[in-house]
């Protein structure tokens, strides 16, 4: 943690100078989760968990993250699963607005898992008192050291490792009340409607109903040239006897109906796409961070906008700490 | 080719059932998300390799071909063709079907497979899609020139005009026009709807500038937002939902240009099905020849793993029954029916056999060869070496290729040089410039197709990584457990 404070005073102070001269996007690290976290710790610990990361990590890092000696952790994760599950009720029946409260709260039961987990095998000695003073003072100590900087915050940016990490922190933020607010996906992640708890799409209506629109128009097209010799708009159609079959035979029209329907009906989920996700767009405050080109690529995020009403530099960042992100930062709108 | 065979040592996993081979470990176990975004996005970053150049240069050649060849047609007019009485429908139809069919395995794999949830599509999709979309520019290029005048073409499309002349609807040949028109539009759409997602991981990758502002508009700004995602799901289920019926509309449609008419050999009821099955067939043969190819060009053998060529060989094998089939059933209706001129028509133009005079077809040899290669050759996938070995996959699909490009020819040639009346009689021979067309448009396809596989995704990334194992959240998966228990040390979720 002591590198990545360092890395953070050198980015801040840097960024301070820069940002007095010239009003460049600036990005501040505001806290480093460790990356070595496996999905079964994610999907454990809940609220408030950093101690048990860290202690984690440096159980990892001592032991070289042996793969195979990890596989018996496994067995931690019911053990370790079920009490944050039972925290987590009381935690989001709380007002969510002051997310530092559970997070506070929480430590004291931060305590139990490991007093808990002696029963699983390895990290459980060097654990629980140790590291956690460290892992308090992020939250702690950091906001101060930021606020100074005057450009206007766009959104927070977390950034997860792995599917497990992203559903179970857009639960978090979901549960906490924001509203505008995204998960950025390399792909389309199974589960994480529910967790974002959007409403399905409408875009299925638009489709049918320009569908529909389609086979109605290409059949009044047929009608009118082919069947009828009254004018429309000047135009006049040619009742046709080909093929020993009556005008407006209604079998032969049908090809050109479903296509057309099928045309009008592709074409419009098209543009409706565009329309319902307001894509083209020239600009988004996300693609200020450097580290957010690995959306597309192989990391998952999750972004919070400062135009939420629940939108606060502490408490927002406390809540997306909280969730064991493996990078957080807050992206600033061109000072300018 | 032969620089493919060593890497296709990838283990095999005999032992899952074959449901399981289409749901799970089709990626090598070790794949990882980033490797995915690397392989195939790296192949727009990096120069292109020597195998690609030694595709695309004679290609071009044979596309510049096609451009002279349209400009002699289209100052000289149609004579330059070998068409005349009574075979008035010759290769210039017999190409504009064997490319549409060619399309229509683009989006049977894109949006049927996706329909049925089979997720080995997702290694052949893109590529069978940008096949479908050039195949059809090259199909649409005949019937256009075939009018005879093609600055007159705007006559097929209900434009109001001052003579109040209006297209005659009830005739196939317009169905043709919105079937061919409505195909093309949306085989691009739905292509360059999967494309979007792509477009930004190559866009993110990017760290030339030119090539961020190039590959940043096309993917208008996609950001990978969940909240775009899941509209994007849902449209592109429709997509594959409204493709579905639409390519089985279009071969059909395609197919009713001969099957209203009253000509032996052409008029008949089987010939829907018939077409849609063969156009699946052939469109599975080109997918695979120039998958071959690209996968030992550009190095995918991890992408586009042993597994997925032999499903694709077991499609091919059942295609290739269902037009067996078809074949059949054409002779027995021909002589269930009791038509006098069909039954003819069949022992006589088709099989070969002499007729009350002595004479034989002259192009019995074009039925054989159809036959054979389109149910004789597929025989061989019953095996599994040949569905394992890439030299027997490369020959017998063009093999298939040049089968159903004779099926065509059949159908249309062989019917129509020897119909009801014996003064009425002829027979075709292709110019030059029939060649000269037919070879080029292959040209024009392989360039067009070149180009993508070298500056567009030519695998659906973001699809690819949604079926790696660990891609999705885990407790997902939970129902799926004990359905996949024996398989479970295979891979131990390494994306993660």
């Amino acid at each position: 943690m002591s590198e990545d404070d360092d890395k953070k005073l050198d980015d801040d102070s840097s960024s301070s100078e820069k940002g007095a001269s010239e009003p460049v996007r600036k990005k501040t690290i505001v806290g480093m989760a460790p990356v070595g976290q496996t999905p079964k710790e994610t999907k454990g610990t809940l609220m408030g968990m950093p101690a048990i990361d860290d202690a984690q990590v440096e159980a990892d890092k001592q032991e070289k993250l042996a793969a195979a000696e990890e596989k018996p952790a496994a067995e931690e994760k019911p053990a370790a699963e079920e009490k944050p599950a039972a925290e987590e009720k009381p935690a989001a029946e709380e007002k969510p607005a002051a997310e530092e409260k559970p997070a506070a709260e929480e430590k004291p039961a931060a305590e139990k898992p490991p007093a808990e987990k002696p029963p699983a095998e390895k990290p459980p000695a060097e654990k629980p008192p140790a590291e956690k003073p460290p892992a308090e003072k992020p939250p702690a100590e950091k906001p101060p050291a930021e606020k100074p900087l005057a450009a206007r915050p766009a959104l927070y940016l977390a950034e997860f490792e792995t599917p497990d990490a992203i559903v179970h922190a857009a639960k978090r933020v979901r549960d906490a009340g924001y509203t505008k607010w995204d998960c950025h996906t390399p792909y389309a992640l199974h589960g994480l409607d529910d967790a974002m708890g959007l409403t399905p799409t409408k875009i299925g209506i638009i489709s049918f109903i320009f569908g529909l629109t389609g086979v109605l128009a290409a059949f009044l097209l047929m009608y009118a040239t082919n069947a009828t010799d009254t004018s429309v708009m000047g135009f006049a159609g040619y009742r046709a006897i080909i093929g020993g079959k009556p005008p407006g035979a209604f079998p032969s029209m049908v090809p050109i109906i479903f296509e057309f329907g099928i045309l009008l009906c592709g074409l419009s989920t098209l543009f409706g796409l565009c329309g319902l996700v307001k894509l083209p767009r020239h600009n988004h405050p996300v693609f200020s961070s450097e580290r957010f080109a690995r959306a597309t690529d192989d990391r998952y995020f999750i972004s919070i906008e400062a135009a939420d009403d629940r939108f606060d530099l502490e408490d927002t960042r406390a809540l997306l700490e909280s969730t064991d992100p493996s990078f957080l930062e807050l992206v600033e709108e061109d000072a300018a | 080719m032969s620089d493919a065979l060593p890497i296709d040592t990838l283990p095999i996993d005999d032992s899952v059932p074959i449901e399981d081979i289409g749901e799970r470990h089709l990626m090598p176990a070790d794949m990882t998300i980033s490797e995915v975004t690397n392989l195939v996005a790296g192949v727009t970053e990096r120069p292109a390799p020597r195998g690609w150049w030694i595709l695309f240069i004679p290609a071009v050649m044979l596309a510049g071909l096609m451009f002279a060849c349209l400009g002699y047609l289209v100052s000289a007019g149609t004579g330059v063709w070998g068409n005349n009485a009574p075979v008035y429908w010759a290769w210039d139809i017999t190409n504009f079907v064997w490319w549409i069919g060619i399309g229509h395995a683009g989006t049977l794999i894109s949006a049927i497979l996706f329909l049925f949830r089979q997720k080995w599509r997702t290694s052949i999709n893109r590529f069978a899609e940008a096949m479908t979309v050039f195949a059809v520019l090259c199909a649409a290029i005949f019937p256009a020139l075939h009018t005879g005048r093609p600055w007159l073409d705007y006559y097929l499309f209900p434009i109001p005009n001052a003579m109040n002349v209006w297209p005659n609807f009830k005739s196939p040949l317009m169905w043709d026009v919105f079937a061919v028109n409505t195909y093309l539009t949306i085989s691009v759409v739905f292509w360059y709807v999967g494309l979007i997602p792509d477009l930004a991981t190559i866009r993110d990758r990017s760290t030339n500038l030119l090539r961020k502002r190039i590959y940043g508009f096309f993917a208008l700004g996609w950001r990978g937002s969940h909240r775009h995602w899941q509209h994007y799901e849902r449209a592109y289920l429709i997509f594959a939902a409204i493709s579905t019926p639409l390519v089985l509309s279009v071969h059909s449609v395609v197919s009713f240009d001969f099957a209203t008419s009253v000509i032996p050999g052409w008029h008949t009821t089987i010939f829907p099905p018939y077409f849609v099955t063969g156009a699946v067939f052939s469109g599975f043969a080109l997918v695979m020849t120039l998958m071959l190819i690209v996968r030992a060009v550009f190095g995918m053998h991890r992408v586009v793993t042993l597994k997925h060529l032999d499903l694709m060989t077991k499609f091919m094998l059942a295609t290739s029954m269902l037009v067996g089939y078809a074949y059949a059933m054409e002779f027995f209706v021909a002589w269930y029916s009791g038509n006098p001129y069909e039954w003819w028509h069949f022992y006589h133009t088709r099989i070969g056999l002499a007729d009350s005079t002595g004479q034989r077809s002259p192009y019995f040899w074009a039925w054989l060869a159809m036959v054979s290669c389109n149910v004789g050759v597929p025989q061989i996938f019953w095996f599994k070496f040949a569905r394992r070995s890439i030299p027997v996959m490369f020959v017998a699909t063009l093999l298939i290729n040049v089968g159903m490009w004779f099926e065509r020819f059949v159908i249309i040639v062989l019917s129509i040089h020897r119909d009801y009346l014996p003064s009425a009689w002829g027979i075709f021979h292709p110019t030059l410039v029939d060649m000269g067309l037919y070879l080029g448009t292959m040209g024009f396809f392989l360039t067009l197709f070149l180009l993508f596989v070298r500056w567009l995704p030519m695998f659906a990334i973001a699809e690819l990584k949604g079926i790696l194992p660990g891609a999705h959240p885990s407790h997902l998966h939970d129902h799926h457990e004990p359905h996949e228990a024996p398989a479970g040390e295979l891979s131990p979720a390494p994306a993660e």
